[in-house]
């Protein structure tokens, strides 16, 4: 009985049923992979490349990185690193512990890195936000060969590895160095230089108050009455020569045909 | 047992035939495209109802969208000092999104219903039998000329639909928000210009096209099968509106996504 309403149910229309079953199949796989998955596809995932910088002042998450002077990226993450290394240049080996700061740089891709590579972090522009710059090297020089990158499923993945990355063993760490802009570092020598800087304004202050009030050296020389004489005079001089150049320029230009004219006959018979 | 396969049979099983009906009902009409030629005058009558009549409806709809849609985001740009981006805002939703599912709700709720009214009556009363037993198909003769004059005539609604609501939302705009109509209808037609107002344009067109070819063949599916009568007729126009409804929704999401993810 059940074999023949199953029969029933199955055997009609046969052929309405395996299309509809198509069309729900298609409709849900493109559900997955517009619902459910993630909005990136493997074509825009990132490149990551782990740089070690010195410090990571005025550097913010996000902040831009050039290539070339070319926007390639942004910073994806900082992270404090501390470990402990030998030091070799010790007859005991000594072990100390290495602060730094690694940031992990989100690339559109991983140019190839030659000996003689700047990377920096900089002021772009006077007021703007620091970026990240990179110079990868001259085509002539050697390539850095076995430049640390880090997989990104596995970061997206690994919660281990999200927190502080782990790096892959035998691979070159990049080093970044840090270029302030002069603004910057105006404004640091003159926190640094505070009072040498006050006792400079001060100075200049009394030497104005004396200049008002008509004491000191310079004062008496600017008040005195010989020196604006002399000055007024100077000053007529000056006029008068400037009055006589105008004449002399107007009469050059009054004879400047005739000189042509002469110049074009000279320039015939010739 | 036989209650529970009976109830599968309805739930589950019963959409997913009447689907793959739809879709081979679907790729007969379009294999038989060629004999449009012949049915050329009964296509350009289907395009008149699909198309002019339904005109009147767009209009007012398309004007109003735009209309409201300028005064929503409008005034919450505002709050910004951004008002003079509210073309950007109204060209976009329009022309990406809105003009098209708009006008092939409107084209579902009117002519979808009467196509499937339409063929649902044919049908219960024997007429669609009567044509079959004369030897004529009545793929070619009733299904090809409706859906190839309606699933023409969505698009051509949906491109009039968004200037209609970008006109509309640009005389809030003026009126309401004390932006200047020029302003506004440059920084559309520059946003038109661009590569990815040109994109936003022919995507919207091919989503009107892929609702046209929905709505047309689900009515006319609907309709053929329509059984017992005026109830029969009733609820074949129900299904056909509610599914096309549904499928113009669902679709949409997914042009949508695999165009701009």
């Amino acid at each position: 009985m059940h074999r023949r309403i199953f029969r029933a149910i199955f055997n009609r229309d046969r052929l309405d049923l395996i299309v509809g079953i198509m069309f729900f199949l298609i409709m849900g796989f493109t559900g997955f992979i517009t619902i459910v998955q993630s909005g990136e596809s493997d074509i825009k995932k990132p490149a990551l490349l782990p740089v070690r910088l010195e410090t990571a002042e005025n550097l913010k998450v996000g902040a831009l990185v050039y290539i070339l002077g070319v926007p390639q990226g942004y910073v994806r993450s900082f992270y404090f690193i501390q470990t402990h290394v030998k030091k070799d240049d010790t007859h005991d080996h000594e072990i100390v512990k290495e602060q730094y700061v690694l940031a992990v740089l989100a690339l559109r891709e991983i140019p190839e890195f030659r000996e003689g590579y700047v990377i920096r972090t900089k002021f772009m522009e006077i007021l703007g936000e620091k970026v990240v710059e990179i110079k990868p090297g001259r085509e002539f020089s050697s390539p850095v060969l076995d430049v640390a990158t880090l997989d990104l499923n596995r970061f997206l993945t690994d919660e281990a590895a999200s927190v502080i990355p782990i790096l892959p063993a035998n691979k070159y760490l990049l080093e970044a160095g840090n270029y302030d802009d002069p603004l910057f570092q105006a404004s640091m020598i003159l926190m640094e230089n505070r009072a040498p800087f006050r006792e400079i304004i001060s100075n200049l202050a009394e030497i104005t108050g004396k200049l008002n009030q008509g004491s000191g050296n310079i004062s008496a020389l600017i008040n005195s009455p010989r020196l604006m004489d002399g000055g007024e005079d100077t000053l007529k001089e000056i006029q008068v020569l400037v009055r006589e150049f105008g004449t002399a320029s107007e009469d050059t230009r009054e004879t400047d045909s005739i000189i042509n004219f002469v110049t074009g006959i000279i320039g015939f018979f010739l | 047992m036989n209650h529970i396969l009976r109830m599968i049979d309805v739930v589950i099983l019963k959409p997913i035939r009447g689907t793959g009906e739809t879709l081979i009902l679907l790729f007969k009409t379009f294999l038989s495209l060629p004999w449009i030629v012949f049915k050329v005058r009964e296509t350009l009558r289907q395009m008149y109802i699909s198309g002019f009549q339904s005109l009147f409806v767009v209009s007012v709809v398309a004007a109003f969208t735009g209309m409201i849609l300028s005064l929503q985001a409008g005034l919450a740009l505002k709050d910004f000092g951004q008002a003079d981006l509210i073309g950007q805002v109204i060209v976009v939703t329009l022309t990406r999104e809105m003009a098209p599912i708009m006008t092939a709700l409107i084209l579902a709720a009117s002519i979808g219903s009467a196509m499937a009214a339409e063929i649902g009556t044919m049908s219960v009363s024997e007429e669609i039998d009567a044509l079959e037993v004369m030897s004529i198909d009545p793929v070619k003769y009733l299904l090809l000329p409706r859906i190839v004059g309606f699933t023409l005539m969505v698009p051509a609604l949906s491109a009039y639909a968004s200037a209609l609501g970008v006109l509309g939302g640009g005389v809030v705009a003026q009126t309401q928000l004390g932006v200047d109509f020029d302003t506004y209808l440059n920084l559309v037609l520059e946003i038109l210009k661009t590569k990815k107002g040109l994109k936003d344009i022919w995507v919207g067109e091919f989503k009107s096209l892929i609702f046209g070819i929905t709505i047309s063949s689900i009515a006319c599916r609907q309709g053929l099968n329509a059984t017992g009568g005026a109830i029969g007729v009733g609820n074949a126009v129900r299904l056909a509106v509610v599914t096309s409804f549904l499928l113009v929704i669902i679709l949409g999401y997914f042009v949508t996504a695999i165009f701009y993810r």
